[in-house]
C-alpha cells in the first residue's frame, strides 16, 4: 500500500522542525532542528556533553519518538515505518557494553546485524554470508570471531559492532562515538574504511563524534549542536571555521 | 515401610515421570529467556497469580486450571507493558505485585465454600503430580510443541533480541511483540505446570535449570538446547527422589534443582578467576 504521506526520495535524512523530549522530562532534548542531509553526504555531529548528539541520531533512526516535527528518512517518515527504515539502517551506539558472561560469540552477533535485513520467515542466505564475511575482513576482525563478546576489550567490541552495521550493508550509516576505545592506528582504520564506504559506494554516513576530530578534515559537512539547537552546520570547514567551533566550545 | 516407589502401578509412575519431565523441558524453555532477559520478578509475580487464579476457581467451583492460565496470562500481559511504560525497578514490581497476588491466593483459599481447604487447594499450593491425567499431559505436551515451534521459527528474532533488545529493535525487529509473547508464554507454562511443581514452587524450577546451564557455555545456541535436557533430567530426578523419600514431588524437584544449581557455580569456568 503506497504511503500517501511520503515524498519521493529528495534527501537521505529530513527533519523539519524537530522536538524530542524524553520520558519524565519537560525540556527538550533536541529542540527545532531542521536538517536536511543529501544521499552521498558524509556528515560528523559535534558538541559539547548533553547537546543533542546522540538524541538526535536516535530521533533519525526512530528509537526515540520525536515529539514534534515530522521526520523523514530515505523518503519515508519514520513514525510510520520505523522497523522497515530500520531494517535498512546500520547503526553503532555509544558506549556500548555488555556482561562478561554474556553467552554469544562473536560470529554470533555479527550474523545478527543482518536479521532485520532478512526478515521475518526468511533464513540467511549464501549472500548474506558474503556480505558478512566482507566487512569481518574490512574490519581485520578474522581472530576474534570464535571469543566470546563479553570477553573482549573495548577496541575489539566497537570494532566488531562497526562490523555489524557494515554486514548489514545499509543505505544509511549512523554511527555514535564510534572511535571511542579504538587506539589511534584502529581510529585512522576506521576512518579510512569510511571514507571508502563513502566514497566508493556512495554510502550516507552521519558520524556524532566527541573525541576524535580527524573526521572533520574528511567530512562533506560538520554539524555542530548545544543545549539541543543546531549552532553550527559548515561545509568542509577551513582551519578558520574548526578554530569558529573550538571558540564555541563545539570541539575541544 | 517400603518407599512408595514400589508401591505404585507402573501406568501411574510413566504418568508422572512424563508430566514431570515434559514440566522441566517447557519450564526451562522458557527460562532461558526469562534468566537472560531480566524477566525473574514478573515471571515470579505471575507463578502467584497462576495460584490465585486456581484459588479462585476453587472458591467459585470453576476449573482451578483455566482461572489460573487466566490469572497468570492476564498478569503477564499487563505487567510486562507496565513495568516498560512505568520504568519501575524489578523489586518494585515484584514488591507489590508478588504480595499481592499471595495474598489474593490464600483469600480466595480462605473463601471456599464449606470453610475447610480442600485436598485439590493444598495441590494448588504444593503440586500433585499423581492428579495429572491423559489431559494435562497432552495439554503440557502441546504446549511444550508450540514453544519449540515458536523458537524455532523466530530464532533470528529471538536470538538478536536476548543479545541487545535496543540494538535489536535498532535493526529493524519489533521487539516489543517478541517480548510480550514470551511474557504470555511464560505465563502460560506456569499456569499449566502448576498442577504438577506447585504455584509456589513452579517459578524456581524456570530460573533453575536455565541458570545452570548458563554457568557452562558462552554460547546462547547451546544452552537454548541444553536447558530443556537439563530441566527434564532434574524433574525425573527430583521425582524418584519424592517416591523413594516420600517427600512432597514439587519440593523435591526444586531442591535438586537448587542443588545442580549450587554444584554448577562452583565448577562453572565462568566463576574461575586468574
Amino acid at each position: 500500500m503506497p504511503d500517501h504521506g511520503d515524498r519521493p526520495v529528495t534527501a537521505v535524512v529530513e527533519l523539519d522542525s524537530v522536538d524530542t523530549i524524553y520520558e519524565g522530562e519537560q525540556i527538550p532534548a533536541i529542540r527545532d532542528v531542521s536538517l536536511r542531509i543529501a544521499s552521498d553526504e558524509f556528515v560528523c555531529i559535534v558538541g559539547p556533553n548533553g547537546a543533542g548528539k546522540t538524541t538526535l541520531l536516535e530521533t533519525i533512526n526512530g528509537l526515540l519518538t520525536a515529539t514534534r516535527g515530522v521526520v523523514r528518512v530515505l523518503g519515508h517518515r519514520v513514525d510510520r515505518k520505523g522497523p522497515w527504515l530500520r531494517a535498512k539502517i546500520g547503526y553503532t551506539p555509544q558506549n556500548f557494553s555488555v556482561d562478561p558472561d554474556t553467552p554469544f560469540l562473536v560470529k554470533q552477533v555479527l550474523v545478527m546485524g543482518r536479521y532485520g535485513r532478512v526478515g521475518m520467515f526468511r533464513g540467511l542466505t549464501s549472500g548474506d554470508m558474503s556480505s558478512i564475511e566482507r566487512a569481518i575482513e574490512m574490519m581485520g576482525i578474522e581472530d576474534l570471531l570464535d571469543r566470546p563478546v563479553g570477553k573482549l576489550s573495548g577496541g575489539q567490541l566497537q570494532k566488531v559492532l562497526l562490523a555489524r552495521a557494515i554486514a548489514k550493508e545499509p543505505d544509511l550509516l549512523l554511527l555514535d562515538e564510534c572511535f571511542n576505545s579504538l587506539d589511534p592506528q584502529s581510529k585512522a582504520k576506521v576512518l579510512d574504511i569510511l571514507q571508502t564506504l563513502n566514497h566508493e559506494l556512495g554510502l550516507p554516513i552521519i558520524v556524532v563524534t566527541h573525541g576524535y576530530f580527524a573526521v572533520l578534515d574528511v567530512c562533506d559537512r560538520v554539524i555542530g549542536l548545544r543545549d539541543g539547537r543546531i549552532v553550527a552546520d559548515i561545509s568542509h570547514p577551513t582551519d578558520k571555521e574548526k578554530e569558529v567551533l573550538r571558540q564555541g566550545n563545539l570541539i575541544p | 515401610m517400603q518407599p512408595i516407589l514400589f508401591e505404585l502401578p507402573p501406568s501411574f509412575l510413566v504418568t508422572s515421570s512424563l508430566a514431570a519431565v515434559l514440566a522441566g523441558v517447557v519450564c526451562s524453555m522458557v527460562g532461558v529467556f526469562v534468566v537472560r532477559m531480566n524477566l525473574s520478578s514478573v515471571g515470579f509475580t505471575m507463578s502467584h497469580a497462576a495460584f490465585a487464579g486456581a484459588a479462585f476457581g476453587l472458591m467459585l467451583s470453576l476449573d482451578p486450571l483455566l482461572c489460573a492460565v487466566g490469572f497468570s496470562t492476564a498478569v503477564a500481559l499487563v505487567l510486562g507493558p507496565v513495568s516498560e511504560k512505568a520504568h519501575l525497578r524489578p523489586d518494585v514490581i515484584l514488591g507489590v505485585s508478588f504480595s499481592v497476588m499471595l495474598a489474593l491466593g490464600f483469600m480466595f483459599l480462605s473463601l471456599i465454600p464449606g470453610g475447610v481447604i480442600s485436598s485439590t487447594a493444598l495441590s494448588i499450593l504444593w503440586g500433585s503430580i499423581f492428579g495429572v491425567t491423559l489431559l494435562d499431559l497432552i495439554l503440557i505436551s502441546f504446549l511444550t510443541g508450540t514453544i519449540a515451534l515458536i523458537v524455532v521459527v523466530f530464532f533470528k528474532e529471538f536470538e538478536a533480541i536476548l543479545f541487545d533488545r535496543k540494538l535489536a529493535e535498532a535493526d529493524g525487529i519489533p521487539t516489543r511483540r517478541f517480548y510480550y509473547a514470551m511474557l504470555f508464554l511464560t505465563g502460560l507454562v506456569v499456569a499449566l505446570t502448576l498442577k504438577i511443581i506447585g504455584g509456589l514452587l513452579v517459578f524456581a524450577l524456570i530460573i533453575n535449570s536455565a541458570s545452570t546451564v548458563y554457568q557452562f557455555s558462552y554460547n546462547i545456541r547451546r544452552i537454548m538446547v541444553a536447558s530443556p535436557v537439563v530441566g527434564g533430567l532434574v524433574c525425573l530426578v527430583g521425582l524418584m527422589f519424592s517416591l523413594l523419600l516420600d517427600l512432597p514431588v514439587g519440593s523435591s524437584i526444586v531442591i535438586v534443582s537448587s542443588l545442580v544449581f549450587a554444584a554448577a557455580i562452583l565448577v562453572s569456568p565462568k566463576r574461575r578467576r586468574g
